[in-house]
């Protein structure tokens, strides 16, 4: 477009509708010359847009004059002179510079380039453009036709898109309102986000509406609107572009106008987050209109998606909620199957008397014991700890129980008894990874004599009546690591006066907050002077569980605390 | 201009005018204050009347410093006029835009 031209303007009117302008090369300079140019429009009633427009127009247009300016004499200066005419405004700017090629077709540059954007703007923003490039000077002529006045009969029609384009807010508005009240009704979230994408495609005026969450790193349809819904798919691997590329760039995505009459002549991909977690992605298209999205339509979409997070967090922890009280209640069952497994209030047997104590670290755990009476003769005894805790440990617990308890006929043969149990829970075992210790023993009180099998588990400790102590310790290991394993067994005469501690390792854990005992021989030396002062089991008990620091604080516990005591009177 | 720091986001208001005469020193001002911490930032554009193309480069600086921290720039209260600049060069689907 470039022309040899005068250097001079030609005066563009003589008949009071002109206005110039004249100053120098210096960027405060084209403000006041496009606030001078804007008052001038506005002192001819041109309404504000049009006047915004030229002001913009103006200021891009003198920016270029001064930013291009390569120097000179100070005194230089540049001109800008207005024209309003009936049907338009015409305006010239003239400058001294060297010139530059005006781009006929001036596209906008990429998104994150911070200039570039002063002649697209420009063309936007006016009819006509002529840059007249000469050694002396240049002039830049623009021309923009204004805007129709409202015809008196339209003016109705005006207020009616008015009151329109009000109703599409307040609808924006309201149907937040509508969708809290609604997400409060509906129980299945596919059934809210198909009413919400299909309000938010009729605010949008969009015909086409996907909508699609992460579930465990797939991308799913959760509602369509005007669509088919696109199968699922991993969710960075989108088979739809934009989609994929929302994904991976975390933007908007922009679809325009294209030359496949079946693709949409404009829509948006609007990925959604909390936190840093992709929650969703809503598409929006229009296949009627290539009538690019507002940024009011764009606010729209993005919150209505912020309104879907929300309302699929609530629902997640929601869920949680049902779930952890779900869990909460097993706990309980289980503990309370758990306290189930230790012995109910036994009967009186002459010569001996017994006591136990068992405390989970949480609320339920793999620690048992279990008191069997054998006629009048005596007890049968039994302490085990299987390894973990939780569920699986107390359910492991309650079926090693049952199994020794099955083996009654075994209870004057401890060893005997532990070869079966181990053989008969050493599949089960093997196939959970589990193993437990265990010691089982029997006080046979007319034969005189205490026989323990110890498997894997701490030394079961007998304190002696004129002092010292002895101890049946695992010769063997845990139930569940050998499939055939030969017990051995311990067998002590009993004497009036002996005291027998079985325990289990909770009482030496150093995790926990109690004062707990540091080895199993400081157990076993504590007890031996412990029972030498004692003189019944129950003030033995106490004194065990007041060394232990015994509290109904489960939370100051790492390890379940377990024991058991039998006197021999 | 007013500056202010709240948490991880560097609060920026009363902008009146983004132009080629303003531009170099609210970006040089933002440049300064971007301490370390900071993450975000929120610009009120409630006073802000005119942006011209230097203007828009600025909002554009602005989002960068942001996003190198890993954060994002908003800008709140934008005037219809402001927007509709943003609309025409197409930024609307860039920024974040808080009504």
């Amino acid at each position: 477009m470039n022309s040899q031209v005068p250097v001079s303007p030609e005066p563009l009117a003589a008949n009071g509708h002109a206005w110039q302008w004249s100053g120098p090369y210096a960027l405060g300079a084209v403000r006041e010359a496009s606030i001078g140019a804007r008052n001038f429009l506005l002192s001819h009633g041109l309404p504000e847009p049009e006047i915004a427009a030229w002001e913009l127009a103006l200021t891009e247009a003198g920016n270029n004059c001064v930013i291009h300016h390569d120097g000179g004499a100070p005194d230089l200066t540049w001109q800008m002179h207005l024209l309003f005419a009936p049907d338009r405004v015409i305006a010239r700017i003239h400058d001294c510079n060297k010139g530059f090629a005006w781009p006929d077709n001036p596209q906008l540059p990429d998104d994150d380039a911070e200039s570039g954007r002063g002649i697209f703007l420009i063309h936007s923003l006016t009819d006509f453009r002529k840059y007249a490039c000469h050694p002396g000077g240049n002039i830049l002529t623009l021309e923009r036709r204004h805007k129709p006045a409202i015809p008196s009969e339209d003016l109705e029609a005006t207020l009616d898109a008015m009151t329109e384009e009000l109703a599409s807010c307040y609808e924006s508005l309201s149907a937040i309102f509508r969708f809290t009240a609604e997400a409060r009704r509906t129980t299945r979230i596919e059934d809210f986000a198909t009413s919400l994408l299909k309000h938010l495609s009729t605010i949008t005026a969009t015909d086409c509406g996907i909508l699609r969450i992460v579930s465990q790193n797939q991308l799913i349809t959760l509602a369509t609107h005007g669509c088919e819904p696109p199968p699922a798919c991993p969710m960075d691997s989108s088979p739809i572009p934009l989609e994929a590329a929302a994904v991976r760039s975390r933007q908007d995505q922009w679809m325009d106008a294209t030359e496949l009459a079946s693709s949409p002549l404009s829509g948006l991909v609007h990925p959604f987050y909390h936190d840093d977690e992709l929650m969703g992605l809503i598409s929006l298209s229009r296949h009627h209109s290539a009538q690019p999205f507002n940024a009011g339509e764009v606010n729209v979409a993005h919150t209505f998606a912020e309104f879907l997070a929300q309302q699929m967090l609530s629902r997640r922890h929601e869920e949680d909620s049902i779930r952890s009280s779900v869990a909460r209640r097993e706990f309980e069952l289980a503990a309370a199957i758990q306290q189930s497994l230790l012995p109910p209030p036994l009967q009186k047997i002459a010569g001996v008397s017994v006591t136990g104590h068992c405390e989970s670290a949480l609320s339920i755990g793999g620690d048992f014991y279990d008191l069997i009476p054998c006629g009048d003769k005596g007890y049968f005894f039994v302490i085990a700890d299987v390894m973990g805790k939780g569920v699986a440990a107390s359910m492991i617990a309650a079926v090693c129980r049952s199994i020794v308890r099955s083996f009654s006929q075994l209870y004057q043969f401890p060893a005997r008894l532990l070869d079966r149990v181990a053989m008969q829970m050493h599949e089960d075992l093997e196939r959970l990874e589990m193993f437990v210790t265990i010691a089982v023993g029997v006080v046979n009180v007319p034969e005189g004599v205490i026989r323990v099998a110890n498997a894997g588990h701490c030394p079961v400790v007998i304190s002696l009546p004129g002092g010292g102590f002895t101890e049946a310790c695992p010769e063997q290991p845990p139930v569940g690591l050998e499939k055939n394993p030969a017990f051995s067994e311990y067998e002590i005469p009993l004497q009036q006066g002996m005291r027998i501690l079985a325990y289990t390792d909770g009482l030496i854990d150093p995790r926990n907050q109690r004062p707990s005992f540091d080895t199993q021989p400081a157990v076993a030396d504590w007890f031996a002077a412990a029972a030498a002062s004692a003189p019944h089991i129950s003030s033995l008990k106490s004194t065990l569980l007041d060394r232990l620091g015994h509290s109904t604080d489960p939370n100051t516990l790492a390890d379940d605390q377990t024991f058991l005591l039998i006197g021999i009177d | 201009m007013n500056i202010e720091r709240k948490d991880t986001t560097l609060h920026v208001s009363n902008i009146h005018e983004l132009t080629a005469g303003t531009a170099p020193e609210v970006k040089n001002q933002l440049r300064l204050n971007f301490a370390d911490g900071l993450i975000h930032i929120d610009c009120d554009c409630s006073n802000l009347d005119f942006v011209d193309s230097s203007g828009l480069g600025a909002l554009i600086s602005m989002q960068k410093l942001a996003n190198e921290r890993g954060g994002k720039l908003r800008l709140l209260s934008l005037k219809p006029s402001v927007v509709q600049v943003l609309e025409l060069t197409r930024l609307h689907r860039v920024f974040e835009i808080v009504p």
